[in-house]
């Protein structure tokens, strides 16, 4: 390798350094001005417990199908995981380090939180194989045909 | 908590005035409701436009027993913030849905009092069509004629026929009995999740309603990061919202046009 390469890597390296350590202060910065709330709070203390965050989840009844929305922001698109059961669904979803960091700030850097996962029951039964899956920008929409109970 | 130097009780909620409130000409009403809208618009005009807080809001039978505390100082988790000439209402609690009747009542006895001109509630109307990609729309409702009049040069929809669950409701029908003009804002929005983007159609509309201009360019920026931030509000918000019988927004009208 030539000496301009070793000289071009060594910049490429500290600026990575210096981006990240930037990060780490505009988050340290924007946890000093923001407005804390008790929700904010409620968050924290929650995800305190097991580094996940449970992600929120609507379900619409379509008459002969459900819609299942799940809101997903800050995931990875293509790290989300759908399990699905006749009563319930189980999502898991990778959460991208950068976004996690301005929205939560130090509490990134305590728990490295990674993940969304959650657990949700459905209100009638459907039949998994039937389901559609599309994500609609942070928005995992899940149809599915529902079990016609004899 | 600064030292108050103007107190006063209206339906057992205390108006804590710290800092001068000066007379401001609009009010704007920021409670979480569908989509957390209200409340993301309200703090977006308030760090748009630097308004200071001004004013506590408490009430030890309805609001649950919590002070915020912000960098060392002890502050009311009900707040008005404000430049003189625009406020804005924020909470950090949802209110206790046996509250609601007395603290919206109590919003219009103040800005009443404080010779307030136009009171500007903001609210989501749950559309499943969003979850389709379709841009959030906003509609109108006023509160007299001459709330009509301003809320026409909005170039907006008059939202026609439906039914309003929550605060709103009531400050809407209070508002109306005091003559007090009040315009609230309805933008299509996720039912259970936060709205950056409906609350940046509504403070858009604010703007057009005072004359002064509010960027939503940062609003849309952050929608993302936003979003992560207001997961659990939403949540809080959603128990709150079912305890009021929000269910009922979806329902028809007795009469029908």
């Amino acid at each position: 390798m030539s000496y301009p390469d070793d000289v071009a890597r060594i910049i490429r390296y500290f600026r990575r350094r210096m981006e990240e350590i930037e990060s780490l202060a505009m988050s340290a910065i924007s946890d000093l001005l923001e407005y804390p709330s008790p929700g904010d709070l409620a968050t924290k203390a929650r995800m305190l417990r097991d580094g996940a965050i449970e992600p929120l989840v609507s379900v619409f009844d379509e008459g002969e199908y459900l819609l299942i929305a799940v809101n997903l922001p800050g995931a990875a698109r293509d790290s989300i995981e759908v399990r699905l059961y006749t009563d319930r669904v189980e999502i898991r979803a990778i959460l991208q380090e950068e976004t996690v960091r301005r929205a939560l700030g130090s509490l990134y850097w305590s728990r490295g939180l990674r993940e969304y996962r959650g657990s949700f029951k459905l209100p009638a039964p459907i039949d998994p194989s039937t389901a559609e899956k599309e994500v609609r920008g942070d928005i995992l929409l899940i149809r599915a045909r529902k079990l016609i109970q004899s | 908590m600064r030292g108050v130097y103007l107190e006063e009780e209206i339906n057992g909620f205390i108006f804590r005035e710290y800092s001068d409130l000066g007379r401001p000409r609009v009010l704007v009403l920021g409670l979480p409701d569908v989509g957390l809208v209200g409340s993301i618009a309200a703090m977006h005009i308030i760090r748009s436009l630097d308004l200071k807080d001004s004013v506590g809001v408490e009430s030890y039978a309805f609001l649950p027993p919590v002070v915020v505390i912000t960098r060392g100082e002890p502050k009311h988790p009900m707040r008005i913030y404000s430049n003189g000439e625009i406020a804005a209402l924020v909470t950090d609690v949802p209110v206790s849905p046996a509250g609601i009747p007395a603290l919206s009542s109590a919003i219009v006895e103040y800005a009443r009092r404080k010779g307030v001109e136009l009171l500007v509630s903001i609210t989501g109307l749950g559309s499943p069509a969003r979850l389709k990609g379709g841009e959030p729309k906003a509609y109108w409702i006023a509160s007299t004629e001459r709330a009509e009049r301003k809320a026409q040069s909005l170039g907006l929809e008059r939202f026609s026929d439906g039914i309003m669950v929550g605060p709103y409701s009531i400050v809407l029908k209070e508002a109306a009995r005091k003559r007090v003009d009040n315009i609230v804002i309805l933008v299509e929005s996720y039912v259970d999740f936060p709205d950056p983007e409906a609350a940046a159609e509504a403070v858009k509309a604010v703007s057009k309603l005072t004359g002064v201009n509010i960027d939503v360019g940062k609003l849309l920026k952050e929608a993302e990061t936003l979003k992560l931030r207001l997961q659990e509000l939403m949540k809080g918000t959603k128990e709150t919202l079912s305890k009021m019988g929000k269910g009922y927004e979806y329902s028809s009208t007795l009469i029908y046009s």
